[in-house]
């Protein structure tokens, strides 16, 4: 089992963006919660699958742990200590983030060795061949070959470009990886084909996941534990096994649901949720899932549940299972 | 850039090489015909070309008004057309490029600013501006480059803005950032390679246009003064001889159709040439 | 769409303030002007005299105050050349311009838009080169030349025109034509380029497997998509006739404005050239404003933004 030695540690992260232009005097008054106070712990080792509905804010959770967004309130930790303006370098050093779109996410001016060559360029000191070394490396350890070095993007297919991006995360030889969808643009049996890069990967260089994804069969296959997120909050948190045999959430629940599962002869209960998901603007008071949950209880409407550990590391945000506060 | 690998239809690739050709030679002229220009000399007034009826050998295109050498005239005036069109071009890609990279990158005030400055100069004809301009600052050479650069950065910087925030948004920028890099960085190794190609394409786009500036404030007597000489000169001088000596007026005007031709043309090709719709086909 | 509309309306009115302030600036900047209209050895007195009838020895912020009251009371000076109020030799030559511009601009859209229609619904046939020959010649051959070469052709050589002047309908073809094709040439090519696009829509598919018939599908369906950026380009083809005007007057001897700029911008005329960018940055921005607010009337797209 993994060391339980936290290296990622998120405490209350908010990030709201305000909803309509300022137009002359006008403040904007209506805002998007995109996180809304999320917090966990992603420990050294483990791979963390983060899932949810698109628009949910897992995208804009990573662009927060990253640094690329700043946060409105709330901390994050790296190996310990918070990281701020003078500890961001390092740990952009130490983490990196392979992108959802294959397509957008490299240069398309930029030969794949300057491609993967650049985060030696931004934080190292290497000369030339010192640095090609590296990059040919990690080309053969991701599937491609060296004589890819000069080629250019649109050159390979949506796999390869994933793999060229995987190289890329990986040249510094990071410790924490944070993977916003990776498979999500590939076709199905290329899917499986990154998804084992991505484990043989984790072996090889020790690294740390944090993976997204909106695809509850991917995040199964991958991950450790499994965060299940619903409007910018951490709704359920669980190893795989104990989210899967003893599911709490209604969300996640319905989440399970809506798997495939390959035998004809088992029937299983579909459980389709009504109405839409509510907007992130102006979300419902109480709890963001009462209006589509079938077992919603009045405090529902009334009080936002927090996200409580039962027992055995299991996390719930449900009045279902709290005290009620 | 893997240009060498593509295929120039022939067509172009004439332009091309004439293009080049063309001004190798006008720049090298003065070398090899110098040339008084301000000296006249009546007795040879308005000889045809040397192989019309009462032509001499040693004026090839005849004389002009003044008894000038025609053929030298015309080599000086078109070098000095094509001087100024391309410092000036020069001048205003870059007032451009700073401008667009300013607004494109800061946004805010700076590029309300920015915008409020390209839509200002926009609003007025290039040829009333160059025409104000020379009212109050006079004209010559240098007022020409001067008003070429100072006003025709405009369309450049509308340009590198535009393109600027579409790829500000790029997911490989945001990449990165996310691995590091800093602001300069991104503007150097990333932004400009993707904005280089639609620049070039515009840059030849208004090579014409400023051309066609200066000529016409020339020919109008607003832009280049003798005894420095144009092609636009040269067209306004031999419009008086237009029956007789109708070469005088049409050679140059030829001229100047042609190198607005050929640059048009090339820009043409250059800009489906490295239209990224076509190129990003996997 | 009213805060649209204020909008453009206080941008245009900054931009033309901006504008004639900038203009006011570099001429007070480029020094005396009465160096350019006495001889240099012109005795003092006769030089401060001048000075004080053409109003610059008053203050800069009362010269620029009255440079703008200017607009509203019509007294812009007087011309530094002519020694007549500025607003009365641009009412004398503003009729011709007019004349001239509105002839050529209906021209430029009369033939203009029928030959990017052909030359799209009849792509890479001989209308549609000569569609294309004609644009291309349109910025490439200056209005100078073409209206030099029409002088040659008509007037010289086949003898039916006259070659200057104003007083004939004859003397009206030639600077009509003359200014009318840069615009012609901006009309067809993207009438063509713009019916191209919609020619290959999916939803004409539609209309012609419900059966309507090629010509409205071409009529209604395509051309009404079609002609929306026709629209805002005619708009914009002010600025060019602006342009050309000053050029195209010339050569034909038509006296008008653009006349009336080139001399004064050769005689260091300033109140004329003031009073001349103020007509024309109020006439193109405020057109362009209505060329953008026409815009989002017409695309119901951008008209349910708002």
């Amino acid at each position: 089992m993994h060391n339980r030695e936290p290296l990622v540690e998120v405490k209350n992260l908010k990030k709201y963006f305000s909803a309509n232009k300022e137009m002359f005097l006008k403040k904007a008054t209506r805002v998007v919660k995109a996180v809304d106070d999320v917090s966990f712990t992603v420990y050294k080792g483990e791979t963390l699958g983060l899932i949810g509905e698109s628009g949910c804010g897992k995208s804009t959770l990573l662009r927060v742990i990253l640094g690329l967004v700043a946060a409105t309130s709330g901390e994050i930790y790296y190996k310990g200590s918070i990281i701020d303006k003078t500890r961001l370098k390092n740990f952009r050093k130490e983490s990196q983030m392979i992108f959802q779109d294959p397509y957008s996410s490299l240069d398309p001016r930029m030969s794949i060795q300057r491609i993967i060559e650049e985060p030696l360029r931004i934080h190292t000191k290497l000369d030339r061949k010192e640095k090609t070394n590296l990059v040919v490396s990690l080309l053969k350890k991701t599937g491609l070959a060296e004589d890819d070095l000069k080629k250019y993007p649109h050159e390979f297919s949506g796999g390869q470009r994933q793999r060229i991006g995987i190289a890329r995360a990986l040249v510094m030889n990071p410790e924490f990886i944070v993977c916003d969808e990776p498979v999500s643009a590939l076709d199905m049996s290329i899917q499986a084909q990154i998804l084992n890069l991505f484990k043989n990967m984790q072996k090889e260089f020790n690294l740390t996941y944090l993976f997204v994804s909106h695809d509850m069969s991917v995040v199964k296959h991958v991950s450790d534990r499994i965060a299940v997120m619903y409007l910018g909050r951490i709704v359920e948190l669980a190893t795989k096994h104990t989210l899967f045999d003893n599911t709490l959430h209604p969300y996640s629940v319905a989440l399970m649901s809506a798997i495939p599962i390959p035998d004809p002869t088992v029937k299983k209960k579909r459980i389709l949720l009504e109405g839409d998901i509510p907007s992130p603007i102006d979300t419902p008071p109480g709890c963001s899932f009462h209006t589509r949950c079938l077992q919603a209880l009045p405090i529902c409407r009334q009080q936002t549940p927090p996200l409580k550990e039962l027992a055995g590391n299991h996390f719930v945000a449900c009045h279902l299972f709290g005290s009620g506060g | 850039m893997n240009i060498a690998k593509t295929d120039i239809p022939p067509l172009i690739l004439f332009l091309i090489i004439s293009f080049i050709t063309l001004i190798a030679f006008v720049m090298v002229a003065p070398l090899l015909f110098s040339i008084d220009l301000g000296a006249t000399h009546l007795l040879n007034r308005l000889l045809p070309p040397s192989f019309m009826e009462k032509g001499r050998p040693e004026f090839f295109l005849g004389t002009d008004h003044l008894g000038r050498d025609f053929a030298v005239r015309l080599l000086y005036a078109t070098r000095n057309s094509v001087v100024i069109a391309f410092s000036g071009m020069a001048i205003a890609t870059t007032i451009g490029t700073l401008m667009g990279v300013l607004g494109g990158l800061y946004r805010g005030w700076v590029d309300t600013v920015v915008m409020f400055l390209v839509d200002a100069r926009l609003s007025i004809p290039f040829i009333i501006i160059g025409i104000v301009c020379a009212s109050i600052f006079g004209s010559d050479k240098i007022t020409m480059i001067a008003i070429i650069g100072f006003a025709g950065w405009a369309s450049f910087a509308r340009l590198v803005r535009s393109q600027i925030i579409q790829l500000k948004e790029a997911n490989f920028i945001e990449c990165s950032r996310s691995l590091g890099a800093s602001n300069m960085r991104i503007l150097f190794e990333h932004i400009f390679p993707n904005i280089s190609s639609p620049l070039i394409v515009h840059a030849t786009m208004r090579l014409s246009s400023f051309i066609l500036l200066e000529s016409s404030m020339s020919f109008l007597g607003l832009g280049i003064q003798p005894p420095d000489i144009s092609l636009g000169i040269m067209v306004s001088a031999g419009r008086d001889y237009l029956i007789s000596s109708w070469w005088l007026t049409l050679v140059p005007s030829f001229v100047i159709v042609c190198i607005v031709l050929q640059v048009s043309l090339i820009g043409d090709w250059l800009r489906d040439k490295l239209d990224p719709k076509l190129q990003n086909n996997s | 769409m009213r805060s649209f509309f204020a909008v453009c309306f206080i941008k245009s009115v900054i931009t033309i303030w901006f504008i004639l302030s900038l203009v006011f600036v570099f001429t007070r900047m480029s020094g005396d002007p009465t160096r350019w209209i006495l001889p240099d050895d012109a005795p003092d007195n006769v030089r401060v005299e001048l000075r004080q009838s053409l109003g610059l020895d008053r203050p800069l912020s009362e010269q620029y105050a009255n440079s703008f009251l200017a607009i509203f009371n019509g007294d812009m000076g007087k011309s530094y050349y002519y020694l007549r109020p500025v607003g009365e030799l641009f009412a004398e030559n503003a009729g011709a311009t007019i004349k001239l511009g509105m002839a050529a601009f209906t021209v430029a859209i009369i033939f203009g838009v029928p030959l990017g229609v052909l030359a799209a619904v009849k792509r890479n046939s001989l209308i549609d080169r000569l569609t294309m020959g004609i644009a291309i010649s349109g910025y490439t051959i200056p209005d100078f030349v073409f209206s030099i070469l029409l002088v040659f052709l008509f007037s010289l050589k086949l003898r039916l025109l006259p070659s200057g002047g104003s007083a004939t309908l004859a003397h009206f073809i030639m600077p009509v034509i003359a200014l009318s094709v840069g615009p012609m040439a901006s009309i067809a090519r993207l009438t063509r380029s713009s019916m191209l696009d919609v020619l290959r829509q999916e939803y004409l598919d539609c209309a012609r497997a419900k059966g309507v018939r090629e010509i409205s599908v071409i009529f209604k369906h395509a051309l009404r998509n079609a002609l929306i950026p026709v629209v805002t380009i005619i708009g914009l083809q002010l600025g060019s006739i602006i342009g050309g005007s000053v050029v195209v007057e010339t050569v034909f001897a038509w006296p008008g404005v653009g006349s009336l700029l080139v001399a004064a911008a050769k005689n260091r005329d300033f109140p004329v050239i003031q009073y001349g960018v103020m007509l024309i940055s109020i006439a193109v921005t405020f057109t362009n404003m209505l060329v953008d607010l026409s815009y989002a009337f017409l695309d119901p797209r951008i008209r349910d933004n708002f």
